[in-house]
């Protein structure tokens, strides 16, 4: 036996409207609880987009030797041309060099006095096929004895510290976000539950004149279902809000480290697809099995 | 039409509702359940529909023993069972032509049957022109028309009150009473539990008088004691 249609279009509507304080509370816990998982997913992108930033980053130099000779320089830039691993690598050369060194001393003329551009080492500047700090440190010993090579530095320890801090910021936040899916959908379930209490005699009366389960379930996982997803656009446009915020917020300062903590559109749409699909599941399904303590067992 | 063969029901607590019990119901009768509070008068009717199943003994509905139904057929059953109470069970916030064609709409109905029944079933029960009223905007033997109405839109075969008059006057209890026996007269079987001693002794129909979860008395004709 199918359901009608605008019987089940028309029961929705009504106990929606008719029933205005049940629909709010349960709409807004939806909305409450859901913003929830929003801002935890939001913040869990953003730290990973901060380790995506600092693995952009990571790469290394290699410091040649002041007195280096032209073979010697040719065949370590034909190591570095043939190594697959290497992505790509920039000579410094002494103008640059020198540039750069005067740059960063201009506070002090009587260190630039001191030295001449001939006296400073060279260097590549090296970007690795893989960025993982693992996988560059390896890369960058192979360099290490290669005549000509006076050092091989990394992006530093600081960073690796930093990698490992914000992989161990974005579990915490995944852990967050599962922790405040699950509260969601408690709050969610009682919230119905509560709602169907209500409406326990409505049921006891389709049950009395011979409705089947199927039939008295499928109007209240409907509402679920509209309430889920109402509940789940309110946090949708809580969770915008709150990267606008955060947005403004770094716009102020000068720190550009965060930055990846402001999404972009195109990183906002599955965190609202994930807001919208479990607020519709949790819903529907919330709804049913709620609704299945008042049925015939 | 209904038929009860020992039939025993106890509650946790060792409450015994039903003792042994065998009556046999023919089709197109009315018949009274008496006996004081807790005797085991609404546990009867609850057992006919299936909203209990009993320890010991069976039961049959139209030919068939409904302890052997399976679950997803039990709302069959109850399509041919009306249900009347003392409280309405009406839904509040629907008007009363949606109340009776939401019983028709639950179990799948088209929709211009429901057209068709709903304003003749409502024009039966006395409350033609009042469709449109919510259940607070009406008196209490108004509501339960409502409800006789609902129970018997879909033209059971069997018709279950259980103490319809219990919350009405007197005088709104006799046409409650009328209402039904004319259902009853369409040939539709009526099982009725009451305290209302004046109605029994008044239409002089069959009397089953329970006692402490005892069948003590089933009487054609009968009066309250």
């Amino acid at each position: 036996m199918a359901i009608r249609v605008d019987y089940l279009l028309r029961e929705t509507g009504q106990n929606l409207v008719r029933n205005p304080s049940l629909t709010i509370a349960t709409v807004l816990t939806v909305a409450v609880s859901l913003s929830l998982l929003g801002a935890a997913l939001l913040i869990q992108r953003g730290v990973d987009g901060l380790t995506a930033r600092f693995n952009d980053d990571v790469e290394f130099i290699v410091w040649v030797d002041p007195g280096v000779s032209t073979e010697q320089l040719a065949s370590l830039d034909r190591a570095l041309a043939d190594s697959p691993s290497v992505k790509d690598y920039r000579y410094i050369n002494t103008d640059e060099t020198w540039a750069e060194f005067s740059d960063f001393w201009a506070d002090s003329p009587e260190v630039l006095e001191a030295v001449s551009p001939e006296e400073l080492p060279t260097s590549y500047r090296v970007v690795p096929q893989v960025a993982d700090l693992a996988v560059v440190e390896s890369l960058g010993d192979t360099f290490v004895g290669l005549p000509g090579v006076r050092k091989v530095q990394y992006a530093g320890e600081a960073i690796k510290q930093l990698n490992d801090f914000t992989r161990a910021a974005s579990n915490i936040m995944f852990a967050a976000a599962v922790a405040a899916a699950v509260a969601s959908a408690l709050l969610m379930y009682n919230s119905i539950r509560t709602a169907l209490f209500a409406r326990r005699r409505e049921i006891e009366v389709m049950r009395l004149v011979g409705a089947n389960n199927s039939f008295i379930r499928l109007p209240f996982m409907f509402e679920g279902l509209v309430q889920g997803l109402l509940g789940a656009g309110f946090s949708t446009i809580a969770v915008f809000g709150l990267n606008r915020l955060i947005r403004n917020a770094l716009e102020k300062t000068s720190l550009r480290l965060f930055d990846s903590f402001a999404l972009e559109s195109s990183q906002l749409a599955p965190v609202t697809m994930i807001l919208l699909a479990v607020g519709a599941v949790i819903g529907t399904v919330g709804s049913g099995i709620a609704v299945s303590r008042y049925l015939d067992a | 039409m209904i038929k009860l063969e020992e039939v025993t029901k106890e509650y946790p607590g060792s409450t015994v509702a039903l003792r042994n019990a065998s009556a046999d119901i023919a089709k197109g009768e009315f018949v009274f359940l008496v006996g004081p509070s807790g005797s085991g008068k609404s546990t009867f009717l609850r057992l006919l529909n299936k909203q209990e199943d009993p320890d010991h003994g069976r039961i049959f509905v139209a030919g068939k023993d409904i302890g052997k139904l399976s679950s997803w057929k039990v709302p069959m059953l109850r399509r041919n069972i009306g249900c009347v109470f003392q409280d309405f069970k009406l839904l509040p916030n629907k008007t009363v032509a949606e109340n009776v064609s939401f019983a028709l709409e639950v179990i799948g109905r088209p929709r211009h049957v429901i057209k068709n029944q709903v304003p003749a079933i409502c024009e039966l029960v006395g409350l033609g022109d009042q469709t449109e009223k919510y259940p607070h905007q009406l008196s209490g033997g108004e509501q339960q028309r409502v409800s006789i109405a609902r129970a018997f839109v879909n033209r059971p075969l069997i018709l279950l009150a259980d103490e319809p008059t219990g919350n009405l006057d007197p005088q709104t209890a006799i046409g409650i009473m009328r209402l039904l026996d004319r259902i009853n007269k369409t040939g539709t079987t009526v099982v009725m539990a009451t305290h209302d001693r004046g109605i029994v002794d008044t239409m002089r129909r069959r009397v089953i008088e329970l006692a402490d979860g005892d069948i003590v008395r089933d009487q054609a004709r009968g009066v309250y004691e």
